[in-house]
């Protein structure tokens, strides 16, 4: 019962400051606006190719292969390749070089040489790719000719007709978060994380405006002070980040995916981590120290979980490094739950949660019977 | 019955012992006052009857029963008044006193009553929707004590309850004392105001460098220095006045006269200031001035320590 | 203490050699060397009474454990935290500091040890805490119990002492009174006796011849023997001195002494009726002065000391103030303990006061 009383009045005392109840809102989606809007260009999944422009020499002998060559050039030519042949005595390495052309090929009948430009990677990428589709099937048609000159006419002809040297196929089946989507979550779950800035006032706060003593004083043990103060705190934050996260679904049209009850969960929970990290910190350092501690945590902790700008796939000890970090694996569990609707994808989080909560709340019980009173 | 019964009591912050082997009890219906300078070790021994700080040696029993074995009876019958002015700015005047008052027990309709009562004791009756931080110092000092009688306590414990107030809110603060305590409650109060103690506390202890000097009701302190009273009347002539008369008045010790002045030598507890100007009226004496050079707390604490209070 | 890490270590080895057994384990010499590498190596950790060798066993042991985790059987790393506790221990780090070391090795495990090793660690760690804190508070009460033993033979060894000398003063005094009394006897009654003797001699011899130069002579004896009566009266009283003329003058003389031995200026006042004072209070007054005054030469660097006596209606009150520099927090020595002490013997206490200057007030009640 006092346990309830003393969370109810957190919760009031806290909803009556609409500044900083306002504030604390206001600070992520203006967060999410300015970084979903600045930063959507990171998170386009389209890729503009360029013109592609091929210089050749050819010093072929064999007419079949000269054939062949013109009919790769024709197909070449349909899927918006220019192919130019090279004036006898240029330099076509050079032309490369200047930019003036993706690529230079010379055929010999041994083989192509084939000069790529490094300046435009996908187009002399996709250049090189057909040639070597081109290349594969020539030694076919090679090998053809001495074992089955008959054959020959058909396959050549088979691949010129379709012209399929490049073969258009997605390799994006997932559903990817857009630039809004992205840090609607992050910045929600980083704010989560800042719900320990009203944590380590829990308890100097009552010291700073001498109502500790009462606390003490009052037939209520330090333990129920604690429970409510805890419940309070986190029930108020949670109000917060509840808050921010429906009005990025309304007014951003976020996506938060179908598992809305497990995304909260997720929220909830580190909510308590947040509020249990800063209790412990309050309590085992004196003032604006525990303040200082936990700002320069939490900017380590918001760059490294991806709050700024996501990571990609990392490995060894970086990767265990990053893991440890709450808020990597509550964007990892959130991603999963909202992209891959991959619900037990977040028990991992909510547990981790739960326990480093936990700890830490034993550390501040341990901190606080170092101490006559509250 | 006693109240508050402490033995021994010490209370050590490292080397320094701030609260020195003090024994004392409080009855039943006392107004029990802590009188002694800044840091004398006031504060040090009522944080410890309230269960603030724990003892490093020695016993505090509430009402018979020790206060470490039965913590939670001793805090229920016990309500504090402290130092510094201990009430949220961010909730009314209603909700301070009904949150406390909820920390100790009371619900429902009993939590509003008593709420309620405890705001019209200290004359905040119209005031419940106030926000605190609009209040002058005198307002909040009155909402401290709201704060710490609305679960009528057997003990109400109050520290220095009138610093830095106007005298208004402090007569008003003092009566409220006595009313309390004319309701039942016992009531231990601290000052450094030589004056508050004398007028409302019913039984005094001197503290000093942590220990009580010397305890009991005001004029048992008093006659610690001496015993007697001077009284000086100044009349217009001393002719007139009848000495053996004034000698046979009880308590009267001494009697000097000089031109305009008679110097009556008393003993201090008697009452006989009436008597004696009576005396001299029917002597036709036409008195002038009266001054009464009586010992007075201030004086014995001086004698004792050899300090001021406020030093 | 000793014997709780080896029992640990000597179980989970156990586990580790059926273990071993059971899974098939080819019998390699390797691992029986390691065994019995570890066996030698831990059972020398006790026999070393100084931290350095423990110490540098213990990490061998430990880095022993490593190798032959990574080399022979990765159970071995089950004995690890125990070694660790034991570096721990010797250097003198606390518990927790060792735990979370222990916890350093998990990333590294294959995963299905993560669990066993936890495990292991958590039991070993509650084994070792908890043989620690029991070791430690039996070392305390050992310690204490130790202290009292010598504390009670000291106070055995001054209560036979002061015994012995209090028969040893009581019998010096009453010779030495004794001797007092004779002299002054001998002194005043003895000339005065021999003198009325010879008168009465020479009055009896010229009794038949002159009787009149023999009463004169007898009259001259009888009042030679008045006058060494008178005198004997004289003496008698004068052996018992007035209380208050020993105590007000003895501060006084202590006072006169500070100001010429120690060129401090010392200064004595009193008030109201000193007689009242009790020759017991007297001595308490007297050696909390000393005492103080002694503290105020130590410490205070003061350049005048007064003594105050007031007699007030319930109280004497005796105070000895320096003008030096005082204390802010006065931490109790023995010399103030000692005070309070005396003044509660008679009764009263002892307000030491450190704000201006170093005073000691010494309250004692009148009449009791």
């Amino acid at each position: 019962m006092n346990v309830l009383n003393i969370a109810w009045k957190e919760i009031k005392t806290g909803l009556r400051d609409t500044k900083t109840f306002l504030l604390m809102l206001a600070f992520p989606i203006v967060l999410i606006l300015i970084l979903g809007t600045a930063l959507s260009g990171a998170f386009s999944t389209s890729v503009k190719v360029g013109d592609m422009k091929l210089l050749y020499r050819s010093e072929v002998t064999s007419p079949q292969l000269a054939e062949y060559w013109n009919g790769f050039l024709k197909a070449a030519e349909s899927q918006g390749i220019r192919a130019v042949a090279a004036e006898a005595g240029a330099d076509g390495r050079k032309a490369v070089r200047d930019n003036r052309y993706t690529a230079y090929a010379e055929l010999g009948d041994n083989g192509i040489r084939f000069y790529g430009s490094s300046k435009v990677s996908i187009e002399t990428n996709i250049l090189q790719g057909m040639l070597t589709v081109f290349a594969d099937r020539y030694n076919l048609v090679a090998a053809a000719v001495k074992e089955n000159p008959a054959a020959v006419p058909g396959i050549v002809a088979a691949w010129t007709d379709a012209g399929d040297y490049v073969r258009e196929a997605s390799v994006d089946p997932k559903r990817q978060p857009g630039s809004i989507d992205y840090y609607a979550m992050a910045m929600t779950t980083m704010f989560a994380l800042y719900a320990a800035f009203s944590a380590t006032y829990l308890i100097q706060g009552e010291h700073a405006r001498k109502t500790a003593i009462r606390l003490s004083a009052a037939p209520v043990s330090r333990a129920e002070v604690f429970a409510g103060k805890i419940v309070g705190c986190t029930f108020y934050n949670f109000l917060i980040l509840l808050a921010v996260v429906l009005f990025s679904k309304l007014a951003f049209d976020a996506d938060w995916g179908s598992r809305f009850g497990i995304v909260l969960a997720v929220l909830a929970t580190e909510v308590l981590l947040a509020i249990s990290l800063g209790l412990a910190l309050g309590y085992l350092l004196k003032g604006e120290g525990s303040r200082s501690v936990l700002m320069i945590f939490l900017q380590i902790a918001s760059f490294a979980g991806g709050a700024y700008f996501p990571f990609g796939e990392t490995e060894g000890v970086i990767h265990l490094l990053l893991n440890l970090n709450p808020l990597m694996w509550a964007n990892t569990a959130l991603m999963k739950v909202i992209y891959e609707n991959d619900a037990l994808a977040a028990l991992p989080a909510i547990g981790l949660n739960a326990a480093v909560a936990a700890a830490f709340l034993i550390l501040a019980v341990i901190a606080m019977r170092k101490r006559e009173a509250l | 019955m006693n109240v508050l019964e402490i033995r021994n009591l010490t209370k050590k912050f490292g080397d320094f012992a701030a609260v020195d082997n003090m024994t004392l009890s409080v009855r039943e219906g006392e107004i029990f006052g802590f009188l002694g300078a800044n840091g004398a070790g006031k504060s040090t021994t009522i944080n410890m009857i309230a269960s603030l700080l724990r003892s490093t040696k020695g016993e505090i029993d509430l009402l018979g029963r020790s206060i470490s074995a039965n913590a939670r009876f001793a805090k229920s019958n016990i309500g504090i008044v402290p130092q510094d002015i201990a009430i949220y700015e961010d909730m009314t005047a209603y909700e301070n006193v009904r949150f406390f008052a909820g920390l100790y027990g009371l619900r429902g309709e009993t939590l509003k009553e008593r709420t309620a009562e405890a705001l019209e004791f200290v004359g905040l009756g119209d005031k419940h929707k106030s926000y605190p931080k609009n209040f002058s110092g005198g307002m909040k000092r009155r909402l401290n004590i709201a704060c710490a009688i609305a679960h009528r306590p057997k003990l109400i414990i109050m520290d220095e309850p009138t610093v830095g107030i106007d005298p208004q809110s402090r007569n008003y603060i003092l009566n409220s004392v006595k009313k309390l305590n004319e309701m039942g409650s016992t009531i231990i109060y601290t000052s450094h105001y030589m004056e508050e103690v004398e007028e409302i506390c019913t039984r005094i202890a001197i503290v000093d460098h942590g220990k009580i000097i010397a305890d009991g009701t005001k004029e048992q302190l008093k006659s610690i220095i001496t015993d007697t009273k001077e009284i000086w009347i100044g009349v217009r002539s001393a002719e007139p006045v009848q000495v053996e008369a004034l000698k046979a008045i009880p308590g009267v010790l001494s009697v000097r006269v000089e031109e305009q002045t008679v110097m009556v030598s008393s003993k201090a507890e008697v009452g006989n200031l009436n008597r004696i100007i009576q005396q001299l009226i029917k002597d036709q004496a036409e008195i002038r001035s009266v001054e009464e050079q009586a010992p007075n707390l201030e004086a014995v604490f001086l004698t004792l320590t050899g300090r001021n209070l406020r030093d | 203490m000793d014997v709780w890490p080896i029992g640990n270590k000597a179980v989970l080895l156990g586990f580790i050699a059926l273990s071993a057994h059971y899974r098939g384990y080819p019998h390699d010499a390797w691992l029986i060397l390691a065994f019995l590498l570890y066996l030698s190596l831990n059972i020398a950790i006790p026999l070393f009474r100084r931290t350095g060798p423990q110490l540098a066993l213990a990490a061998l042991s430990a880095v022993l454990a490593i190798a032959c985790a990574w080399r022979l059987d990765p159970l071995f790393v089950l004995v690890l935290p125990v070694n660790l506790y034991e570096l721990a221990a010797a250097s003198k780090r606390s518990g927790w500091q060792a735990f979370l070391t222990v916890l350093l090795p998990v990333p590294f495990l294959p995963h299905p040890l993560i669990a066993l090793y936890l495990t292991c660690a958590c039991l070993s760690f509650l084994l070792l805490a908890c043989a620690g804190h029991y070791a430690g508070r039996l070392a305390a009460l050992e310690a204490e119990r130790e202290k009292n033993r010598v504390d009670l033979q000291k106070l055995a060894k001054t209560l036979s002492e002061n015994d012995e000398y209090i028969r040893q003063s009581e019998y010096t005094i009453k010779l030495e009174e004794r001797n007092r009394l004779s002299q002054q006897i001998h002194d005043e009654l003895g000339h005065s006796m021999a003198g009325a003797l010879i008168q009465m001699e020479a009055s009896r011899r010229m009794l038949a011849s002159d009787r009149d130069k023999a009463a004169e002579l007898l009259g001259n004896a009888i009042s030679i023997s008045k006058e060494g009566l008178e005198r004997i009266r004289l003496t008698l009283k004068d052996l018992k001195p007035k209380a208050e003329e020993i105590g007000i003058n003895r501060l006084r003389l202590f006072a006169d002494e500070l100001s010429a031995k120690r060129n401090i200026p010392a200064t004595l006042s009193y008030e109201g009726d000193i007689d009242v004072i009790t020759p017991i209070q007297w001595k308490v007054i007297q050696e909390n002065a000393t005492e103080a005054v002694t503290n105020t030469l130590k410490y205070a660097k003061a350049t005048a000391i007064h003594i105050e006596i007031r007699v007030l209606n319930k109280f004497v009150k005796a105070v000895v103030s320096d003008n030096g520099q005082g204390a802010g927090k006065i931490v109790k020595g023995l010399g103030i303990v000692g005070m309070e002490e005396r003044a509660a013997s008679a009764g009263g206490m002892v307000i030491v006061d450190g704000s201006r200057g170093f005073s000691v007030t010494t309250l004692l009640p009148v009449g009791e």
